[in-house]
Order: structure tokens, then C-alpha cells, then sequence
């Protein structure tokens, strides 16, 4: 597997899912607030930005994990992902948890964060009206195969 | 001061002590007098048959008995650590894993403390190696085994943070760390705490048969507190160094964590 041309084999497993950034659809805690789970230091002001499009206080960042609610912790997964700066996204039902509002705003914040970094992200979701919003190409998973589906309405 | 022998009818009358508790307990249905019977006979022909072997090698002079006995103290107490993990390496790895950690500390700390500390004449002097050699083993091994257990056993209950900390991409060594120095802690804590009791609470065992066998108290204490620190250090190192290795075994050169390595012991 390549990415920009270098062999996955060229980098160490950290490093590799440092760059292909994935985001599962339950996500795991260790510490007690929700900073110290960002393993790089990132631009307060950038962050600042994400939590806005997300609708989020910045607070939460102080906040203790266990008063967060499902959808707050789904919004706050995925900054801690992209503080990572990710090259591929890999994004798996990363709105489950969410109201159509902040589903929109998660979409939105992808697709911002995309465009800046030229990433590629793969979607996975049960909603078909949601892929038509966010993926270019569309896919079935069917008995353990792809099937590609047509194309979305440029 | 001498020591007042003690003869074969002074330990009988002793041992009706136990009698009278293997009665007891018979009469309360404990379900424990077979034990209590056959663990006092264990104790009575272990520990007559290492005076025997005491008794030989002290007289002799020759090193090579010396490091057999010691090996044979350290296999046992590297088979302990092994047996007492809920979930080991498989293979001979888990085996060789508690071994090695005992063998590192247990015979850098001894032979520092029998050259540099008592001087004895020759280093290896059975008198001075062999019972120090045995301290060190039995403490340091209850360490590894503590500290080991807890790692394997949290890093199983806990892999999914494992497993989200490497996704995030943190290394082994920061995915681990948290587990990794509470196992550490867990295994040094009880040899502290024993430090810190030492002569309000407890009286140390070896202290008190130094005291029985007609040693000056003060003399006692001396050695007692050597003993404490060499104990105390060789627990440490072991079990920092046991935890370690274990910690870095827990996942592959991909990075990936590997729990699949893990067995439960069969009960």
C-alpha cells in the first residue's frame, strides 16, 4: 500500500495511523478530561474554529469525559482525530450518535478539513441521502464484496 | 548467650500444638484438617532435608555446589512467577520472561552486597550466599509475579483503550504507559510497606531467629537491615525490568497489539 508514493512498509505502525487517521464508530477514553486526549499539540485558534463548526464550547475541553454526552463525545472524537492532521480519513458512522443538525455540522467540518489538506476520506454509513451529501463515489458492501453504485448528481 | 538445642521432644510437643488443631478443626467440619496435617509434615521434611544439604555445603568450599544449589533455587522461583499468572505468554517465553528478571536483580544485587558490603571470604561462602540468595528469590519473585499478573491482567480488560491509543497512533511505549506503571507500582508496594512496618508491626523472621540463636540484637538489626535493602532493590529492579519486557512483548514490530500471546491459565 502507498501513500504520497512511500510503501506503508516505510513507515512504523504509529506513524502510518498518524497519517490514515480512523475513526471508529465507539470511541474509547483514558484519561479524565478531554485535552490530555490529544497526543499533539495543536493551534488553539484552529481548534477553536472546529469547535465552532461543531457547534461545541470551548469548555469541553476542560470538561470531564464521563459528562459528556454520546453525541459530544462522537463531535470530540473525530477533532482529536483531525488534530492529527490525517492525510485519509476513515470514518466509520461518524454521525450514529447525532441530531440532523450536528450531523450536518460534522459533514460540513469534514469537508472543510478535506478540501484544506486535500484528503481522502472513505465514509462508511446507513444513510443513503448522507453519501449523496458527502462521497463523490458511491459503494455497497455485499456478500463480503464491493459493488459500486452510480455515480452521485455533480 | 547460646543457643539451647532444641531436641526431637521438644519439637513433638510442638507438633501436638498442631495435633490439637487438626482435631479442632475436625470437630468444626473446616474441611481443613488433611491440609494442616500434610503441610506440617511438608514443612518438617523440606526444611530437614535443606538443613542436611545446608549442613554439607557449608562444609565444602567448592563454588560449583554453590551455583548449583542457586540454580536450583532459581528455576523454582522462576517456575512460581509462571504458575502464579492468570493470563501468561505462551510458550516457554512466559517461563523464561520470570526467570531472567529474577536471575538479573536477584544475582546483580547479591553479589554486589557479598563482595563489596560483607566481604566474605571467599564471595561465595555458602554460610553468607546460600540464605541471602534465598531472601532474595523468595521477595523479588513476589514482585515480578504481582507486578506481571497486573499487566497482563489490565492490559486484557483494558484493550480497547489500548487499542484506541494506537489508533490515535501513540507508540506501545505511550499506549501502555499508564498500565505499564501501575503494574510496576503494584509489585513494589507490598515490599515497601514491609520496610516501613519493619520492627513497629513486624518483627522480621530472620531477625528473630538471629535473636533466638543467641545473636547480639544490634547485630541482628544490622543484617536485618541489609537484608531489607538488598530485597527492597532487587524487587525493584525485577520487577521494572519484568514489566518492561512483558510490556514491549504485548505488541508486534507492526506496532500492533498482540494479546493473541496471552493464555489463561488452566485452573
Amino acid at each position: 500500500m502507498l501513500l504520497d508514493d512511500v510503501t506503508s512498509k516505510n513507515y512504523s505502525g504509529s506513524q502510518w495511523r498518524q497519517r490514515v487517521g480512523y475513526l471508529p464508530a465507539i470511541s474509547q477514553w483514558w484519561g479524565d478530561g478531554v485535552r490530555e486526549h490529544f497526543i499533539h499539540t495543536i493551534d488553539p485558534s484552529l481548534l477553536a474554529a472546529w469547535l465552532n463548526t461543531l457547534a461545541l464550547d470551548e469548555a469541553i475541553l476542560d470538561a470531564p469525559i464521563s459528562t459528556l454526552s454520546s453525541g459530544e463525545r462522537q463531535r470530540v472524537a473525530l477533532l482529536r482525530l483531525l488534530a492529527n492532521q490525517p492525510q485519509v480519513l476513515l470514518l466509520d458512522e461518524p454521525t450514529a450518535s447525532l441530531d440532523h443538525d450536528n450531523t450536518l455540522r460534522v459533514e460540513k467540518l469534514v469537508a472543510a478539513y478535506q478540501a484544506q489538506h486535500r484528503c481522502v476520506a472513505i465514509w462508511v454509513s446507513h444513510d443513503p441521502a448522507q453519501l449523496q451529501r458527502v462521497a463523490a463515489r458511491h459503494f455497497a458492501i455485499e456478500q463480503g464484496g464491493l459493488r459500486p453504485l452510480a455515480e452521485a448528481q455533480a | 548467650m547460646t543457643l539451647i538445642p532444641l531436641s526431637l521432644w521438644d519439637l513433638s510437643l510442638a507438633a501436638l500444638l498442631i495435633i490439637a488443631l487438626a482435631l479442632l478443626s475436625f470437630r468444626m467440619q473446616l474441611g481443613v484438617s488433611r491440609s494442616i496435617i500434610i503441610a506440617a509434615l511438608r514443612t518438617v521434611i523440606q526444611l530437614m532435608l535443606i538443613g542436611l544439604i545446608l549442613k554439607w555445603l557449608f562444609g565444602t568450599t567448592h563454588p560449583g555446589w554453590v551455583i548449583l544449589v542457586a540454580l536450583i533455587m532459581l528455576l523454582a522461583a522462576g517456575r512460581e512467577v509462571m504458575v502464579r499468572q492468570q493470563r501468561r505468554f505462551a510458550g516457554v517465553r512466559s517461563f523464561a520472561l520470570g526467570t531472567f528478571s529474577l536471575f538479573i536483580s536477584t544475582i546483580v544485587v547479591t553479589l554486589l552486597v557479598l563482595t563489596v558490603v560483607i566481604s566474605a571470604d571467599p564471595w561465595y561462602t555458602p554460610q553468607y550466599a546460600i540464605p541471602l540468595l534465598g531472601m532474595m528469590f523468595g521477595n523479588t519473585m513476589n514482585g515480578i509475579a504481582l507486578g506481571l499478573d497486573r499487566l497482563t491482567q489490565t492490559a486484557w480488560q483494558q484493550r480497547d483503550v489500548i487499542e484506541a491509543r494506537l489508533m490515535l497512533g501513540q507508540t506501545p511505549l505511550q499506549a501502555i504507559s499508564d498500565i505499564r506503571r501501575e503494574s510496576t507500582r503494584s509489585g513494589m508496594i507490598p515490599i515497601i510497606n514491609a520496610m516501613a512496618v519493619a520492627g513497629v508491626v513486624s518483627l522480621p523472621g530472620m531477625m528473630t531467629g538471629q535473636i533466638l540463636a543467641g545473636a547480639d540484637p544490634m547485630d541482628a538489626v544490622s543484617y536485618q537491615i541489609l537484608i531489607m535493602f538488598m530485597v527492597t532493590a532487587g524487587t525493584g529492579l525485577g520487577t521494572i525490568f519484568a514489566v518492561a519486557m512483558a510490556s514491549r512483548h504485548l505488541f508486534d514490530e507492526r506496532e500492533r497489539l498482540r494479546l493473541d500471546r496471552l493464555q489463561k491459565a488452566v485452573v
